[in-house]
């Protein structure tokens, strides 16, 4: 296979108009929930190494800090779930034409913020 | 569409199995919320009660294992984008040691509780 496939796209270059900027926010909620991920592991851990430990981590997990962290773990999913639905959509081979894709981006940006608050709510 | 199932392509295949991966986890998230709330505000028992049904314990383990699957498969397009050909090979091999350490992890300690 030829070693032609360019490096892309280019970020600090191009001003993306909505749809692009949520493209690139999918690769990058996709990078920071794998980092969130270590996390999750973490806490089963804690719950294998005893009641002590679980108590500890639970106390730690509803500071303030850590609730703005849980939360912004919560709307990272949420984006890039929705997100990863219209890729779903696209599969399909619809909404495809410029209105449709910025007038989805903006519904994807109200369902995952309402998905958020509506399970942030729950949580805390 | 049935090109992709009937002509299997490496690319197509990665396609494939990253966009089922998602609908998969779809509804496999329930369980993470499920845990997430319990990690937050059940007392220890009522844990060790909803990890030791299987429903439970198997649909966490389910989402750990193919979130960290679906993880993979998208770092090594993010990667592929934006890694120097030279240095892609050793990044993508980290970061699939990265999640196949934590999938193994993952099962481990809740196949314990």
């Amino acid at each position: 296979m030829p070693h032609n496939r360019p490096i892309s796209p280019h970020l600090q270059i191009y001003r993306l108009p909505l749809t692009g900027l949520i493209s690139i926010s999918h690769r990058l909620t996709g990078v920071l929930l794998s980092i969130g991920l270590l996390g999750l592991v973490f806490v089963a851990m804690q719950i294998t190494l005893g009641e002590e430990n679980f108590n500890q981590i639970q106390l730690a997990l509803n500071t303030l800090p850590m609730k703005i962290v849980i939360i912004g773990f919560v709307y990272a999913l949420m984006f890039h779930l929705c997100h990863g639905v219209r890729h779903l959509i696209w599969d399909a081979g619809r909404t495809f034409s410029r209105e449709k894709l910025t007038y989805y981006a903006r519904i994807e940006l109200v369902i995952s913020a309402s998905l958020t608050l509506f399970i942030a709510r729950e949580l805390m | 569409m049935r090109n992709v199932f009937t002509k299997p392509h490496l690319a197509h295949f990665h396609w494939l199995q990253q966009r089922l991966s998602a609908f998969f986890l779809l509804p496999l998230s329930y369980w993470l919320f499920m845990f997430a709330e319990r990690c937050l505000h059940a007392n220890y028992s009522e844990m060790l009660t909803w990890l030791h049904s299987p429903m439970n314990k198997y649909g966490l383990i389910a989402w750990f294992l193919l979130v960290c699957y679906h993880g993979a498969l998208g770092i090594q397009v993010v990667f592929e984008d934006y890694i120097l050909r030279s240095r892609q090979r050793l990044a993508i091999w980290s970061a699939n040691t990265f999640f196949i350490g934590l999938a193994l992890c993952a099962v481990l300690f809740l196949v314990q509780i």
